[in-house]
């Protein structure tokens, strides 16, 4: 039992740490929220691939280091410290659907992409009306000899703008089968429209159209033999990826503490440290006992799934504590900072912008306490 | 990071474990909710003979003095297990005062002391706490003089739990007037049938006792005295790391919860079963979660401590959201109960035996006791966070 990193888990950490600073200043972030940039750091991303740090969870046998779930959630962590845009997450996404799901051949061809850098990605999974419950997916996918055609609507769809290709959940045919498939779609094939969202935290999602898209038997995720059959595999990289969002979460929630934690130790009023009052103390306190929180369960969770458990109640438990602790620390960030935290200035409000982009991102708080009520209640024999 | 057991330590598990599962019986948990823990019945005496056979009064004690050696971690496990099973481990003299001894007492001390301990001859209490001074505990008056060879002790002892079932008291004592308020305190063992020792009876919301005990003119000898003179303050605070493991352990209101959870599914109420109502649903996914994270913090503080490193801030944190989580399962707990969450131990009608009902009743104590939880989130601020202290104090 050692509930720490490892030396060499820290040493991941500050090296990480280091990259972050050196190639994505703060002044960077504010940039590419900008609606006018592609809101991706080109920079940072080769840095990140050149270095190795893209391919962390790929297997070493498709260009990646084989390196485990808590050390991706290190990397996902520092990531949400430092604001990193989110290609790397809807990649990462992306990535673990391939893991998952995908065949030898395109495994081999788009992880090690991704590894290399050469790969932006993204999963297009809810639509407009349905976020969570499949059965109600009206995006359907029709063969027509070898070939299929796609049609419908996905929204949401993160980083819809750059991925190449969109990993896209359309329903097929079920003839007994849980009548999910996956298409790997190249976002320039003819009937694709993206229409980009405007949303509070400035990153960038879209509505992505497909009229009668027509694509070929390679285009099956897992190929013929996923056919229809992908809802496991979509709901286990689904749930990494909101256990490594807890990571990220967790990262970007004690930054917001660590920048706190020095405003209120030099801002003076009343002739001594805003700091040294109680009350600042006791807030201070419950603020970093909701990170420490999260950063608890968020590993446990990794560290559960690295280890080939279904983690399936812990990963609840992670989102929904990270989720309420993200906005509430933020919140008393604010309250703390008063009026100097609420300019733009500050930059706080990017951190508070990615609680609440993270917040509602795979799952709300409510949605994973209903998961866990049934895994709770009605497994209960 | 590695949340696994070792198999040496799972091995250690189940030995905790099938010793509880024989020992542990149904009319044992009776005898305990009959006593409402205030007293020790006959079947808790025979529990606690079966566990000194095993050497469990002295698991982290060095063997050299009779112990079992344990680490941290499996001092935990011990912990975990025997709260789950609802047996309680205050244990002072085993976790606390035996340690201590073992520490920093004197040859003559671990002599004296050391084998009662063990062998059950000797029950200890706390006294610590007095009227005018309870989370300041440097600020107390209790007075020790040294008069030829004997300490003369006067002053009054407050909240003082087991006072009534213990032989004796690890007594906060000031032996130097004249010094700073922490540099003049000492520790003495004061015998409990010592003539001058009055313990009186105060009655607590959760049925609980505890004790003040007045000391007027108690002649004690000079060799009861632990370890050296005015040295007291490190004494009394460098035995919080078990005492903070303690109150962070949550493992008997984690098993009061799964019980919940069965009873929710079983138990209906206007028609329907409580596991389907969906704010009961929420409620109890909550609470999961929660339960799960003061488990974590659990295993984060012995593990650290397991890696030799000093609890500070990540004690306190642990025992101000394990104490208010407490409470919150018990509140939570009686309102999914509805009407039937007033219900006492004593009622035929009541749920889990009125468990909730009176923990509700009970745990409000802990957000203050240890610690008052103001105090601990200060600890946490500013050794933990570096915040900076509150410059003016009024002395």
């Amino acid at each position: 039992m050692n509930v720490d990193f490892t030396e060499e888990q820290r040493l991941v950490q500050l090296t990480i740490r280091g990259l972050m600073k050196r190639h994505l200043p703060i002044s960077l972030v504010r940039e590419l929220q900008q609606p006018h940039t592609s809101g991706h750091a080109e920079g940072l991303w080769d840095q990140l691939a050149a270095d190795g740090w893209l391919g962390l969870a790929i297997p070493e046998e498709y260009g990646g280091s084989g390196a485990t779930f808590v050390d991706l959630g290190i990397l996902y962590e520092e990531s949400g410290r430092a604001l990193v845009p989110t290609t790397l997450y809807s990649t990462t996404h992306a990535a673990l659907l391939f893991t998952a799901l995908g065949t030898e051949a395109q495994r081999r061809d788009y992880l090690r992409r991704i590894a290399a850098g050469e790969a932006i990605s993204t999963v297009a999974y809810a639509e407009p009306g349905v976020i969570h419950n499949s059965a109600c997916f009206a995006t359907r996918a029709t063969r027509i000899g070898d070939r299929w055609v796609l049609s419908g609507q996905k929204a949401f769809v993160l980083n819809a703008h750059l991925a190449d290709p969109l990993l896209v959940v359309a329903c097929t045919e079920t003839d007994g089968r849980d009548g999910l498939t996956v298409f790997l779609i190249p976002r320039a094939a003819p009937g694709v429209t993206i229409q980009p969202h405007s949303t509070s935290a400035g990153d960038r999602q879209s509505v992505v159209r497909f009229d009668g898209v027509h694509v070929g038997a390679e285009a099956v995720l897992g190929g013929e033999a996923a056919v229809g059959r992908a809802k496991a595999a979509i709901t286990l990289a689904t749930r990494q990826a909101t256990a490594l969002q807890c990571a990220e979460m967790t990262g970007g929630m004690q930054q917001i503490l660590e920048m706190t934690l020095q405003y209120v130790s030099e801002r003076d009023q009343f002739g001594r440290p805003i700091g040294s009052f109680q009350a600042v103390h006791h807030h201070a306190a419950n603020m970093a006992t909701a990170v420490d929180g999260a950063r608890l369960i968020a590993y446990y969770s990794l560290w559960l799934l690295a280890n080939g458990a279904p983690a399936e109640a812990e990963t609840a438990m992670a989102k929904a504590w990270a989720s309420d602790a993200y906005i509430s620390v933020s919140l008393m960030a604010h309250q703390l900072w008063g009026g100097m935290g609420y300019a733009l200035e500050s930059d706080l409000y990017l951190w508070s912008n990615r609680a609440k982009a993270t917040e509602l991102s795979f799952g709300t708080r409510d949605h994973h306490l209903q998961n866990l009520a049934r895994l709770v209640l009605d497994t209960a024999s | 990071m590695d949340f696994r057991l070792t198999k040496l330590q799972l091995g250690w598990q189940e030995e905790v474990r099938a010793f509880l599962r024989n020992e542990c019986s149904p009319e044992l948990k009776a005898e305990l909710r009959q006593t409402g823990y205030n007293e020790v019945g006959p079947l808790l005496a025979a529990f606690h003979k079966k566990m000194r056979a095993k050497n469990w009064f002295g698991i982290n004690w060095p063997k050299e003095y009779g112990g079992l050696e344990k680490n941290v971690i499996e001092q935990y496990i011990f912990l975990e297990e025997f709260r789950g099973a609802g047996i309680p481990v205050s244990m002072v003299g085993a976790t606390i005062i035996g340690p201590t001894i073992i520490r920093v007492g004197t040859d003559e001390n671990k002599r004296m002391w050391l084998g009662p301990i063990t062998s059950g001859e000797a029950e200890w209490c706390l006294g610590y706490s007095e009227p005018d001074a309870g989370t300041d505990l440097a600020s107390l008056s209790t007075r020790a003089e040294l008069v030829g060879d004997q300490w003369v002790i006067n002053g009054v002892k407050t909240w003082i739990s087991e006072a009534h079932n213990a032989t004796h008291m690890w007594t906060a004592v000031r032996t130097d007037p004249a010094a700073a308020k922490h540099k003049g305190i000492s520790v003495i063992a004061v015998p409990m049938n010592a003539p001058g020792v009055t313990t009186r009876p105060i009655w607590t919301w959760g049925d609980r006792r505890v004790n003040e005990v007045l000391l007027e003119d108690v002649y004690v000898p000079r060799n009861f005295l632990i370890g050296e003179v005015n040295k007291g303050w490190n004494y009394i605070t460098g035995a919080l790391d078990f005492e903070r493991m303690l109150m962070g352990n949550i493992s008997d209101m984690r098993q009061l919860f799964d019980d919940l959870v069965q009873l929710c599914n079983r138990m209906l109420l206007d028609g329907e079963v409580l596991a389907k109502r969906p704010a009961v649903r929420m409620k109890i996914a909550e609470l999961a979660m929660e339960l799960e994270v003061a488990r974590l913090f659990g295993w984060r503080a012995a593990s650290l401590l397991d890696a030799g490193q000093v609890l500070s801030a990540e004690a306190s944190m642990m025992k101000v959201y394990v104490t208010e989580l407490r409470a919150k399962v018990s509140d939570w707990g009686t309102q999914v109960l509805d009407l039937y969450g007033q219900l006492n131990t004593d009622d035929p009608m009541a749920p889990l035996f009125g468990e909730l009902t009176f923990r509700c009743r009970y745990t409000p104590f802990l957000r203050f006791g240890g610690g008052t939880n103001e105090v601990q989130r200060d600890i946490i601020a500013q050794r933990g966070l570096g915040l900076p202290r509150p410059k003016e104090r009024r002395e």
